[in-house]
């Protein structure tokens, strides 16, 4: 088995906590090759990091494994198990090699701002990976957000969903920095491109139907003569959402954007090697500056599917914290759906705009 | 260059609260496919070893007849260059050829030695196979590692020796040599020669007549020489505080390996799959049970490993998700369950005939009726073609089946003996 450690497993916060432990094994041998004799301070009882076992205080070999915490167990290079607590090296390919258990991937908790926009993306608590993916772009002043939720039910959605939502992402990228403007025909383009990479995921092992996922990609578009309006576009197959938030009397309310593509609880439509019809819907609404654009995969909007109460989860997270925007709010949602029992991936891109003076 | 990659088929998800996973591993070799390589040109030595006891004569000197007819026709196939031996067995092992007591090396001149040899095989004397396969262990002991083969071929039961002596020289031969049964007419004990094919990763099946012999011998000893790599194993990981329940070769045969394991570390077993060619595929069926975790966990099951001579690499994932949704976890998947029913044939047929034997008529109806109904629902036409000389099947759905009541004996020993022939799933391609 190779002991490389793999990047899914290397959870930045938790690898800094590591770091005082490695410091301590350095200075223990620094103090042992000084006065022969190791006289070691330390206090507290320690976790062997080759075997997760509990030893004594200042113990330099673990009694459990014999591993030799001034040897090749002494330099981690990573987080243990979160299971087990097996050394970062026992970790192949995202696994422990102690007690099986899958590490976080990279996907499982995500948080990213690009200049003003906001995205979060989060396994939840009942599925065992993010089969969820976003993208997002800015061009000039125009903004992209792209949510994708791979259909558990098929083969690999996780691979459909992020190889969709970034195909999508760039071709737009590509069309809105080449100057054009005609975005409706830019979203047909980038929905083309995220259906001919869904449907290039291999088709895997498993008896399941082939990788699929739904889409919607949105464009936020500044009015360029007339600052107080701004213009979103929505291009979408499945049951992934975008809303328009805005305040009105003082009170946050929400506008659905898009219309799902579903019947009996199952959805119509979708990207994939089996998609029948890939033509996304479109729709192109023009707002008052100042609003946010949100959006959304199932995971969030199945416990406030209606507007109003969107809305109300909105106002309620504000009064609690005033001034919540921005990643900080994209998070707040997330942590909402998993409170709520994180049953599914959550994720949420938020797009604000500016109130002209 | 032969390489090797398997697949995984299973269903992952778990209750809350379930630890059995079980999963089929197709173990695939071939001579490009990307996977685990091996060094080829590995000596290849093949030992017949042929009943020549008085029994021969019988059938008016037909049986042994064709065992000289039979012997010379694997001669005649073997490669140049291949280590070989003839050995005559009847209360005891004689090194028919060569006559040094060594392995030949094959070419014109030793092959047409070996043959006049083998036409001058004669019958007499009692039967003693421990004996065989101990002469068998002295030739190849020197040859650890060559890809050993031995077609063994007896038409009686073990009647010169104990028991234990038989025992003792399987032993002896467990990882030295594969070694494939063959049983001529019906007077041979099924349970012997299966107690040695089964420890050295061999087949037993029976020859009805002597006019077949010449092509079972042929057919094997053209197996033996598409063989490119030895001493493959599967190696599974699982996970501490975990259980491998069974493992179970179930295509083309049913075998049960779980007993013939040897740990490699604290969390890895290493079971011994034998010589493979450069295109064969084997299924295997295993049962894990493993710590429980929490819905939305996932957890490895078993890391599928090949080894050959010992250096392994991972080829397939076997996993356990844990999930609240019983759409998924109460779903069956197709190649667990086919092999499952195939397994379940196997155990109706052997059960029926002990039934039958045993003057349990009800009982035989039953259980060679459901044997009936699985080999025809799993599309195992010829399973359904053996039973059907036993019995006269009414309704094949049903298992609607009645004892027949004159069975030849060779049928009753076919249907026996062949009851652990599988068939696959049909797969989407």
């Amino acid at each position: 088995m190779s002991d490389t450690p793999t990047p899914e497993a290397a959870e930045p916060s938790e690898a800094s906590e590591s770091i005082p432990v490695s410091e301590a094994f350095e200075a223990e041998s620094g103090v042992a090759e000084a006065v022969v004799m190791p006289t070691v301070e330390v206090t507290e009882s320690q976790t062997c990091p080759a075997c997760g076992e509990l030893g004594a205080p200042g113990a330099s070999w673990c009694e459990a494994c014999g591993a030799d915490f001034a040897g090749e167990h002494a330099a981690l290079s990573g987080p243990p198990c979160i299971d087990c607590g097996a050394a970062h090296e026992d970790i192949v390919e995202g696994y422990c090699g102690n007690c099986g258990r899958k590490q976080p991937g990279e996907r499982d908790h995500q948080n990213e701002m690009l200049g003003a926009i906001a995205a979060a993306s989060d396994r939840g608590l009942r599925h065992h990976q993010n089969e969820d993916a976003y993208a997002i772009g800015q061009s000039g002043d125009r903004v992209i957000s792209i949510v994708c939720d791979g259909v558990s039910t098929t083969n690999d959605p996780q691979d459909a969903s992020l190889a969709a939502a970034t195909a999508a992402r760039d071709s737009l990228q590509e069309t809105l920095d080449g100057g054009n403007t005609d975005i409706e025909a830019a979203l047909v383009t980038a929905v083309a491109a995220a259906q001919e990479a869904a449907a290039s995921v291999p088709t895997g092992a498993g008896s399941d139907g082939p990788a699929s996922t739904t889409i919607v990609a949105s464009v936020l578009a500044p009015d360029p003569s007339d600052p107080s309006i701004v213009r979103t576009w929505h291009a979408w197959l499945g049951d992934s959402r975008a809303y328009w938030i805005h305040e009105v009397d003082g009170a946050l309310t929400v506008t659905q954007l898009t219309t799902d593509d579903v019947f009996e609880n199952s959805i119509t439509r979708w990207l994939g090697a089996d998609a029948t019809d890939a033509t996304p819907s479109i729709s192109m609404v023009e707002h008052d500056a100042g609003g946010q654009l949100l959006g959304c995969s199932d995971g969030l909007w199945k416990y406030v599917p209606e507007e109003d109460q969107l809305a109300e989860l909105l106002n309620r997270l504000r009064s609690a914290q005033p001034g919540l925007a921005g990643v900080e709010l994209a998070q707040a949602l997330v942590a909402f759906a998993n409170e709520q029992g994180g049953h599914d991936n959550t994720t949420v891109v938020i797009v604000p705009t500016e109130k002209p003076e | 260059m032969t390489q090797f990659s398997a697949n995984v088929f299973q269903n992952e998800y778990l209750p809350e609260g379930g630890n059995v996973v079980d999963a089929v591993v197709t173990v695939t070799s071939s001579e490009d496919q990307a996977g685990v390589q091996t060094a080829a040109n590995v000596p290849i030595v093949e030992v017949i070893a042929v009943d020549v006891s008085g029994s021969m004569n019988e059938d008016g000197g037909a049986k042994i007849r064709a065992a000289r007819d039979a012997t010379i026709a694997a001669l005649d196939v073997l490669e140049p260059g291949t280590l070989f031996a003839v050995i005559a067995g009847n209360h005891q092992a004689r090194a028919l050829y060569p006559t040094s007591g060594g392995l030949a090396v094959a070419d014109a001149r030793t092959i047409n030695e070996a043959k006049e040899a083998a036409g001058r095989i004669y019958a007499d004397g009692g039967t003693a196979i421990g004996s065989w396969l101990r002469g068998a262990t002295q030739l190849i002991q020197g040859h650890q590692n060559s890809i050993a083969h031995v077609i063994l071929l007896t038409d009686g039961r073990n009647e010169h020796e104990q028991p234990w002596e038989l025992d003792a020289a399987i032993a002896d031969a467990v990882g030295l040599f594969e070694c494939d049964c063959r049983g001529l007419g019906t007077s041979w004990e099924p349970d012997e020669l299966r107690k040695i094919s089964n420890a050295l990763l061999g087949t037993t099946d029976i020859i009805p007549s002597p006019g077949q012999m010449e092509e079972a011998f042929r057919e094997l000893t053209q197996k033996t020489m598409a063989k490119q790599v030895a001493n493959v194993a599967l190696r599974l990981w699982t996970p501490k505080g975990s259980e491998i329940q069974f493992v179970k070769q179930v295509s083309p045969n049913l075998e049960d390996m779980t007993g013939k394991s040897e740990a490699v570390d604290a969390l890895s077993r290493d079971y011994p799959l034998g010589s493979w060619s450069g295109e064969e595929s084997r299924d295997y069926h295993v049962r894990i049970a493993i710590p429980t975790g929490g819905v939305g966990d996932e957890r490895l099951a078993a890391r599928v490993m090949l080894a050959v001579n010992g250096e392994a690499e991972p080829v397939a994932l076997v996993r356990a998700i844990w999930t609240n949704d019983d759409a998924l976890s109460t779903r069956i998947n197709r190649e667990v369950a086919h092999y499952t029913g195939q397994a379940e044939l196997a155990d109706a047929i052997h059960d029926g005939l002990a039934a039958r034997q045993a003057g349990d008529e009800k009982g035989a109806t039953l259980k060679l009726g459901r044997a009936v109904q699985i080999a025809h629902e799993a599309g195992n036409d010829s399973t359904v073609r053996l039973l059907q000389k036993v019995v006269d099947v009414d309704d094949p759905k049903t298992g609607t089946v009645r004892l027949k009541r004159a069975v030849a004996a060779e049928d009753e020993m076919a249907l026996d003996v062949r009851s652990t022939r599988t068939v696959r799933v049909e797969r989407k391609s």
